[in-house]
Formats: C-alpha cells, structure tokens, sequence
C-alpha cells in the first residue's frame, strides 16, 4: 500500500522545516568522513603499548590544512604512532564532541589541527582532567593547549603586504580579504594592515569577509562587484588576501574583466597560487608555511613530551618563504 | 471558523492584499533596482554590472530551478550543494584524465541524476522524510567529494576545452547565462505546460488526493528528485569551468540559497505554491541585493543582516497579505 | 439580535436578520450552504462586526465588538473542528485558558483539576475519563470535552456548528444527552445541522434561512421534515429519492469471497443499471471493500473481475486507481477535502486530473482550452454552479466541491462507481441534484456500489442493500420492500433471515 503523508500547508510545512536544519546544524552536524589512510586505523583499537596521537581539525577541505596534517600524520606514523584524523567541516560545536571521542578513547595526546583553541575550552578542559595533552599544530595558544606550532601568521601577513606595497611603489589603494573567525587568518590581517600603515602612501579603501565553503566563487563575484565599484584604473591597485583561495577569485575576476594593474597577493603557497604565479599574471605573490619542518618538529615535541620532557615555551613560530615571479619555479 | 463560511462568496476584499501578495516580492526587486540605481547612477544599471549580477547567479539560478520541481511537489532537496560540489569534482577529475569533454559531462550528469534517484527512492519508496533522507545523503555526498580528491582542489591539467561553458560568452552573453536561461525554459515549459508538470502540482496541493485519483504519485517524486540531482550535477560543472578548478566543498552555500530563492518566490505566485517564475525572482532579488550592497560598499557582516531581514520581510508581506484575504 | 444585516462587497450574507435564543432553549439553525448562517454565528462570536441591526443580550443592548467581548458574556462556539490541544488530556481541555489550580510550591494541581472537570462532565451527565490525551478519543467524547470547556467557562449561550458530522449514531444519542443537561442548567442552545431528524429530535424552536434572510422561525413540534426542506429549498420536494431504474443489465463486476484488513469473504455482483447500497457500522469494513476493489486496500483472499472490460484478459482486479480507472472503475473517496480534491487547484484541472492525457496534445502538452471545454460541459451535466472554472475548489460549497469530483469520474466514462459517503456535509438541494445524478449515472449503463450512513439515503437511492457487519456480509437485501429497522438489525449482526424468521 502506498503511504502518502497529507500536507495542508507546504509552505509552513517546509519553513518548519528549514528552521529544523538550522536547529540541528546549529547543535548535531553530520560526521564527516574520516581521512581515507587513518580511517582504517582510527576504527581498529590502539593495541596495548601503542601509541594514539589523535588529529582533529575543522578544516580539512582546505588544501594547506590537509598538507600540514598528512605531512604530520606521516611524520607521526614514521615514530609508530597511530595517528587517526577527523574533520569536523567547520562545526566547532561538533570538534568539541570529537576531542571528547579521543578523551573517552584514553588517546595518549590530542592534535588541534588549525582552528581557534579559545572556541573550544569545553572539549579542552574535558582534555585536561583526563590529563591528556593537546597540542596545536597551527591552530592557537589557549588554556589547555601545552604548546602551539606555527607559521607566525603575523610574519606571513607582513611579508605579503610588505611586497605588494614595494610592488606597487608604496602607492594606491587596497583591498583587503579577511576571514576573522579563524585566528590565524585574523592575524596575518592584522599584521598585513599594520604593515600597510607604515606606507603614507597606500590606503586600505575596503576589508571584505570572504565566505567559506566556496570561497573562490564567492571572491570572484566580490571582485567583480569591486571591479564595478571601482571602474577606473587606479581605483584599485591591489588586493591582499588572507589565504590563497580568495585571492585565485580575485585573479579570475581581474582577468576576465580585462582590467590592468591590479596585483593579488595570496598567503600558502598552494599549487595553484604557484601556477598562477608562473604564468605572469595579477597573482603576483603567496608565502609557502614551511609546513615540513612544522609538522616534524610537532612530532618530535609530542615524541620528547611522552618520553617526560614537556617543552619550554608554550609557542613555536616557523617563519615563512616568499615566492614570487623570481623563484616560484625553483 | 468553519469552512463553510468562505464557500460560495464571490472574491471579496482580497484587490489589495492580493496585489500585495502577488506583486510584493516583484516590486521589493523593483524598488531595490531603483535605490541602486539612484545611489549608483551608471554603474548598477550599466550593462557591464548587469552582465556581472547575471553570471553571478547562474549557477545558483539553475540549482533554484531544480530545487522548485522537488518544492512543488511538496519535498525538499537538501543534498543539491554537496552534490553540485561531488560532480564538479567528478567532470574535473574526468577531465584531468583526458576523458574528452562530452564524456565527462555526460558521467557527471550520470552521476547526478544516480545520487538524485537514490534521494527519489529514499523518499517515495522507502518512506523516509525528504528532510532526514537528504539531511544523510548531503553528508554523504559531502563525504564522497572530500574523499575522492582527498580533500584537495583540483585544477591542473583541466582540458582547455572545458573553459568556455563557465566563462566564455556568445556574443555579449557569457553562457553560463545562457545555460541558465536554458534550464528556466525547459524546466518552465515542463511545469506549465505538460501533463508531467500538472501532475506535479497536483501531488504537492494533495498526495492522497492525487493517488486516489490515478496518479502515480511514487513515480513522480522520484522523477522529481532526479531532475533535482541532474540540476545540482549541472550547476557543479558550470561551477567547476567558471573556477577552472574543482574544490570538494564549493556546491555548499547552493543549498540554503537556493531553498530560500525558492521561498522568496513562493510569496509570488498562486496561493503560495514554487514556481519557477517565482523562484527566478527570487534568485534575481537575491543576486541584485548581494551586487547592490556591494556596490555601496556596505560592510560584508551586515549584508548577511541585511539579506536576512528582506527575506523575512517578504515572507511575512505575503503571509499578512493571506492572512487579509481571510 | 434584531435586523441584523452584514454586507460583503457583492454578497448580503446576512440580511435584516432577527434571531432570538432563550435561556434554557435549544434552538435549531437550519438552511443550505450559503443561507448566511455561518456569519450569523461569526457575529454572535465577535469575530465579525455586523453593519447594521443590534444585539441584545440578557436585555443589554451589546456591541459584539470582538471575540474577547463575546467570551465574557458568555457565548461559546463549538465549531466542526474542534479547538482542542490533542496531547492535553481531557481536564487541561476543559480549562484551558483558566488558572489551573495550584499546589504550595507552584505545581499544577492534577488532583484538583482533574475532580473539577470530571464534576463538570457528571453535571453534563457525560461520562468520559478525563486523564487520557484527547487525540485518544473519539470525536464524540471530544465534542463533549469541548461543550464541557464552554461549560466551565459559564456560557449562557452555546453555538453548536455541525456536531454531529463525525459521529456515530450512539454517541450522537450521548451528545444530545449532553444537549438536554445544558437545556436544563438554563443554557441556550443554536444548533446548526444538515441533519434534519436531528433537529427535530433535539431543537425547541427552528429557525429557517435562505439567502441570507430569516424564512420563519417556528416550534420544531409545529413542523415536519417535507416541511422543513420545502422552507430551505425554497419549492416543493415531492419525492426525496428519484425513482429506481427499470432493471439490471450485464454484470459489472463480481466480487468473490473477498478479504481483508476487515473484510471477510465478501460475494457479489454489481450489474449495469443498479445501485447497490453498502450498509453496516462504522468500521465494518464498507470503505475497505471499496477500496479493496479500487486497488488502494491490500486484499488478503478473494477475486474481483470486471467483465464488461474482459478484453485480452483484463478481467482482473485493479493494481492502483491508475489501473482502476483505466478499467472503468471510478472512486469518490470517504473524505472529499483531504482525499477527493486538490483544494488549492483550479476546477478544471481537479475534473481531468485522472485522465489528463486524454485531454493533452499528444498525451503530454496541456491543451487548456480543451480541459476547460470539457470541465464546462461535465459541469453543465451536473448543474455546477462556480464563477470561473479556473476558481479554487476550496472556494466551491461541499456540494459544488462533490460534484468536481464526481465531474472527474465522468470524464473517463467509469462505468463501475465507487461512492464513499458521497453526500457527508453537503446541503440538502445538493443532495437531491446528486441522487439524480447518480440514477442518471446507472440509467446510462453504469452500475453503482453506494456507501451511506444514512440509512434513509440508503435505502431510498439503491436497488438492493448489502450490510456488513464486522467485515462479514450479513446478506443482500431487496431495498424496495426493506426498512430501516431491517437493515440496522443486519448492521449490528442479526442476519436478515432471522428477522424474517421472526
């Protein structure tokens, strides 16, 4: 027989639904997926005597973040470790779940990769009085973390708008691409902008929020919507974006408008922000987080801290490596 | 009260709310292409702007679409972001391969059309809400793009053939516009004016009542799901050429814009019922006031308010406006 | 109230009306769909301002200003669908929206609010246990929980607005038990019904609209029901039932042994020219059997052929209504607004909705023109009475609103009728035009299978009675020589023979 549900009124029916989806994304996001490779690892139980150093990060669809943590991952794994990851797509209030999970698992050491510490106190106190470590791996110093490792995202901020100004001569008008919510990013703006004011000569016309998921298409349509704000040459003279994403839709913009002298400057140095750069185009500059040395040295600090030599200080700062035009090819 | 009371009386004091009803959301799009415009002049109407609003809401225009076939039948489609995301990925990684362009379009559309189908039977054949059947397949679509790239963006070696859909023009008219207005039609013509499209309308005002009046009510809501799901799989391809690469998670925001696109335009037309016109306008308001905020250069955070607050402003005008006619 | 009078642009729904209830009264609201009486009610409710005329109430003039004003002076409405919350049980129900009382601490005082709606219900003589959700109980122990909740509330005057429409004939006798108690607690009653008998059991008074005017108001003892029906129609009724047909034809479908759900070796055939009544209880399985045969309701055991369609063999019992009505098997469901129309769509498109590829160019491509060509002419046939056919069916009467549906049955020339209580809530000149129409239906050739609580409607339309009683079939009766006595008796399992036997 065949079940058929009577709606009298779709559109309250479905608002209420609507309202329902936020509710629950609001508090119950769905899991997401584990990484394929630690996937495997993460369901089988930690044999006696092995270690578990567990990752969790809100942003593994993004291309750095995945980079870093692969790259710790393997480092990890090189020590016999078993080194699960999840991904929680964003969701803070689900990351605190996860670093739950991994307490109630009894994991020998939690691993934040990237995103902010102080939005997560809860997950890290339940951490803290099960006595289990949590290590930042680019995320952020807070109570409950031991130490943090990172690119001084100030540094990266600073270098990129340090070149673009020198590019531009120390002239014209900027815009800036943030994303505030993630500290790192939040940093790198902040330096960058310190680092415009040193320049008399170049103003910062607008600070634009870049959305994520999809923020190359959402860059590309404020670009465009810039382009148009700012119809003449010179309006604009550049544009520094936060992350390498926003600044690859800014490109695309640019170049499909047909407008000149505009340089774009990206921070991460991803693959596609190199290809860009190669071909000459607006993208004109990123900085590549030496990612290698920060994952290795993390796992070297967690591998001391078992061995029962906690660190000094309770941050670690990688500096980064500019590439432009020069030596994105070497 | 009773229902008898409205029975038989000829239309009464229903000119203005009606007009409202009907016309609020229209002349809410007005009424910001006029404000634009007067505190822009030259450059919101300038044909360049218009050209940018237009491209900038193709892909979410043919989502929306789409979207309005499952809507009017009464269910919702919650996987259409992820999903756009998933066959982005797939025509990217088919490209990459050297599949050939006609052939990695035509697997990606497969693909979405499959993924739809799952949510149709889902729902019309296992019985499962369309909220909670979506809600699991959206994460797993979600699931199945971050996997299959691994998490990564995809965007070297992407056959060059492929640019032209999301970015080139013909004549003055980029084709992703054209692939949208493609979508509008066909998609109108077979709500409007087919016997598939009446049917449609016929299950969301009353799926009992349709059933016991012959029509193959299962059938069509699967159909209606897979219309769905090849929209999303098309959306996700323009999406994927219009950025020349592919990133796993790209489709997202599409899903609640979309729904609310389709809302917005359900304040439009015939007792409140999606319509693809309707949901057009939506998108348009939706498109214009993203464009015009940005061209007044008003600050990123306050956009979300403000977009908020137009929605809701519509919502209630048309529900007021019903309420009136009562 | 004294010519009372409320205009709507183009329709006077209520014209110079004057309209008095007494205490202790119960006073029977009749008159077809449209008579105006809902807005009566609406104005004695406040929620609706009268234009001109005045109200009186315990000899105070008053304004009726909204609904607020109404409920202090004490006038309850108890509409057809009740204002109940359905996971409160029956005591919350009765006093919601008053105080519940309290305990020290602040707590609700179940104890107490419960012996105060059970003295309530005892003063009404209604016995309902009031500690169960009221979705749990029938419609007619939610009526009377809603009497109850104006009762406590200390109504003087009670608007009782089709009551009985969803209730059987037992608990309709515990309502007007109920009715009776309030009479005698000095409680003026309305009591709006298309049931006629009803009135004439239970009203003091009766007063007739039509068209928005007060026809007369007079002592129920002074009329009877032809009378009754000639002052709401507007004209005499000579014969209520149109006569029967002249005999049957080839047999339309056969039924053997067929089970259900409830249903229990059901045999019969229905032939060309006939009406055959199905009669039995409320869950004796007459819709099951309808719907068995309509290819809804599983069957457990049994046949169904249809030999008039025996071409190619198919013959056999229908898979879904699609296939139903392919065959010429054409249902008009139980409940009209939920299960027979789509409310929200135009006329036209509820009429060929079934069979809409007919009507289509190519069988795919709308052809509007000839959609609305056709529904006119289905609606000529059956005297449908609507402004546009592009109009809404929600805005159509009960009758008008059947009348799309059986519309739609017509379309695809069904020459195997289905009828579910096809005359529930609708008024008594629409009723006529469909009995009519129903017999025209079988004098073209068609054969009916008629499902009807009401036994007088029952009998009076159909050739021959099946009853039903707990899914068995108690036996076939010739409904020109029955009564209504002997179909009830089969109803509540005396078989016919019995009887006879008697």
């Amino acid at each position: 027989m065949q079940r058929i549900t009577v709606r009298p009124n779709i559109a309250l029916h479905m608002l209420i639904g609507l309202l329902a989806l936020l509710a629950l994304a609001a508090c119950t996001a769905p899991v997401a997926p584990a990484e394929a490779p630690a996937g495997d690892q993460a369901e089988a139980a930690p044999a006696e005597g092995e270690i578990t150093v567990s990752v969790v990060t809100p942003y593994m669809a993004n291309a750095t973040t995945k980079y870093v943590i692969d790259r710790f991952q393997e480092d990890g794994q090189a020590k016999g470790w078993n080194v699960p990851v999840t991904d929680t797509n964003a969701d803070f209030n689900e990351l605190v779940s996860r670093i739950e999970d991994a307490v109630t698992q009894q994991v020998d050491a939690i691993v934040l990769g990237m995103g902010d510490p102080a939005q997560m106190t809860k997950g890290l106190e339940t951490a803290k009085e099960a006595g289990i470590p949590v290590f930042g791996l680019d995320a952020g110093v807070a109570p409950g973390v031991v130490l943090n490792i990172t690119s001084d995202n100030g540094q990266l901020g600073q270098v990129t708008a340090q070149y673009l100004a020198e590019q531009l001569g120390g002239e014209g008008n900027v815009v800036m691409f943030t994303h505030d919510p993630h500290p790192g990013v939040r940093a790198r703006a902040e330096a960058a902008a310190a680092e415009f004011a040193n320049y008399p000569g170049i103003t910062i016309i607008e600070k634009k929020h870049i959305e994520v998921p999809g923020p190359v298409d959402f860059a590309r349509s404020l670009t465009q919507d810039l382009l148009t704000a700012y119809p003449n040459d010179g309006d604009i003279a550049g544009i520094w974006a936060g992350w390498d994403e926003p600044a690859l839709g800014a490109v695309q913009a640019i170049e499909a408008a047909g407008r000149d002298g505009i340089l774009v400057v990206g921070i991460d140095g991803t693959d596609f922000a190199k290809e860009e750069i190669a071909k000459g185009g607006p993208f004109v500059a990123t900085v590549q987080q030496d990612f290698d040395a920060m994952a290795a040295q993390l796992a070297d600090i967690i591998a001391a801290y078992l061995a029962g030599e906690p660190p000094a200080e309770e941050q670690i700062t990688i500096p980064g490596i500019l590439i432009t035009a020069e030596n994105v090819n070497q | 009260m009773t229902v008898e009371s409205t029975t038989d009386n000829p239309p009464r004091r229903r000119s203005m709310s009606l007009w409202l009803r009907t016309y609020g959301t229209f002349i809410g799009l007005l009424a910001m292409v006029l404000i634009f415009s007067l505190l822009r002049p030259g450059v919101f109407l300038s044909v360049n702007n218009l050209r940018n609003i237009a491209e900038q809401v193709a892909i979410l225009a043919i989502v929306s679409t789409t979207m309005t076939v499952v809507m009017v039948v009464g269910d919702f489609d919650l996987s259409v972001g992820a999903l756009a995301s998933l066959c982005g990925v797939i025509v990217a990684d088919m490209l990459i391969k050297q599949l050939g362009l006609v052939p990695s379009i035509a697997i990606a559309l497969a693909a979405g059309a499959l993924a739809g189908a799952l949510n149709g039977l889902l729902v019309a054949y296992a019985g499962l809400s369309a909220f909670v059947a979506t809600l699991a397949t959206m994460t797993a679509y979600r699931g199945l793009s971050l996997w299959y790239t691994d998490g990564s963006t995809l965007f070297s070696g992407i056959d060059e053939a492929f640019r032209p859909i999301g970015q080139g023009s013909t004549g003055p008219v980029p084709n992703s516009v054209l692939i949208m207005l493609g979508v509008l039609a066909v998609v109108w013509f077979v709500m409007e004016q087919t016997v598939f499209g009446r049917r449609l309308y016929a299950i969301g005002g009353n799926a009992e009542a349709s059933f016991l009046a012959g029509v193959s009510v299962r059938r069509l809501r699967l159909i209606a799901f897979i219309i769905s799901g090849v929209g999303a799989a098309l959306a996700g391809i323009v999406l994927t050429s219009r950025l020349f690469s592919a990133h796993p998670t790209a489709g997202e925001p599409l899903m609640l814009t979309s729904i609310a696109a389709v809302f917005l335009g359900m304040t439009m037309f015939r007792e409140g019922e999606p319509h693809v016109l309707g949901t057009f306008f939506g998108v348009l308001l939706l498109g214009v006031m993203n464009n015009g905020l940005n061209l007044l250069r008003v600050n990123s955070y306050i956009q979300q308010v403000i977009t908020g607050v137009i929605i809701i402003l519509a919502v209630l005008i048309s529900g007021l406006a019903r309420r009136g006619q009562r | 109230m004294r010519h009372i009078t409320k205009t709507y642009p183009g329709v006077r729904a209520v014209d110079d009306v004057t309209f008095d209830v007494r205490a202790g009264e119960v006073h029977g609201l009749v008159g077809e769909n449209g008579a105006g009486k809902s807005t009566l009610i609406k104005i004695l409710a406040g929620a609706v301002h009268r234009d001109r005329g005045e109200i009186h109430f315990d000899g105070q003039p008053v304004t009726l200003a909204n609904v607020h004003e109404a409920k202090r002076l004490g006038v309850s409405i108890i509409h057809q669908e009740l204002n109940l919350v359905p996971y409160f049980d029956g005591a919350e129900n009765i006093f919601l929206g008053d105080p519940y009382p309290h305990r020290w601490y602040g707590g609700v005082d179940w104890r107490t609010l419960h012996r105060r709606a059970a003295a309530i219900l005892a003063q009404l003589g209604a016995a309902i246990p009031v500690d169960v959700p009221v979705h749990r109980l029938s419609p007619g122990q939610q009526t009377m929980i809603a009497i109850a909740h104006g009762f406590a509330a200390n109504a003087r005057l009670m608007v009782m607005d089709e009551p009985t429409a969803a209730l059987t004939d037992q608990e309709i006798e515990r309502l007007f038990a109920v009715i009776r108690a309030l009479r005698e607690q000095g409680v003026g009653v309305v009591y709006v019904s298309h049931r006629l008998e009803e009135i004439f059991e239970i009203a003091d008074r009766v007063t007739v609209m039509r068209n928005g005017r007060v026809v007369t108001t007079q002592p129920a003892a002074k009329l009877d029901q032809d009378e009754l029906v000639r002052l709401m129609i507007g004209r005499n009724v000579e014969t209520v039932f149109p006569p029967r047909g002249d005999g049957m034809g080839e047999p339309l479908l056969e039924v053997q042994g067929l089970s259900g759900e409830t249903a229990r070796d059901v045999t019969f055939t229905l032939h060309a020219g006939e009406v055959l009544g199905v009669a039995g209880l409320v869950g004796a399985g007459r819709s099951e059997l309808l719907r068995m045969i309509f290819g809804v309701d599983p069957i457990r055991a049994g046949q169904i052929r249809l030999p008039s369609t025996d071409d190619a063999g198919t013959s056999r019992a229908p898979r879904s209504p699609g296939d139903a009505f392919r065959k010429g098997v054409a249902l008009v469901p139980e409940e009209r607004r939920s299960q027979g129309l789509v409310l929200s769509r135009p006329i036209f498109e509820n009429v060929t909705l079934t069979h809409l590829a007919r009507f289509a160019r190519g069988g795919l491509l709308l052809d509007r023109r000839r959609e609305l060509r056709e529904t006119a002419r289905l609606g000529d046939r059956l005297g449908l009475k609507a402004h546009s056919l592009r109009q809404p069916v929600m805005q159509l009467s009960g009758g008008n609103q059947q009348k799309v549906v059986f519309a739609r049955c017509l379309a695809g020339e069904a020459r195997v009728l289905l009828l579910d209580e096809p005359t529930r809530g609708i008024d008594v000149g629409a009723k006529l035009e469909l009995y009519q129409i129903i017999r025209d239906l079988t004098r073209e050739g068609a054969g009916v299978l008629l499902v009807s609580s009401e036994l007088p409607e029952l009998i009076g339309l159909s050739d021959r009675v099946l009853v039903l009683h707990e899914g068995r079939q108690m036996g076939i009766i010739d409904a020109a020589t029955t009564d209504q006595t002997e179909v009830l008796r089969a109803c509540y399992g005396f078989t016919p023979g019995e009887i006879n036997g008697e």
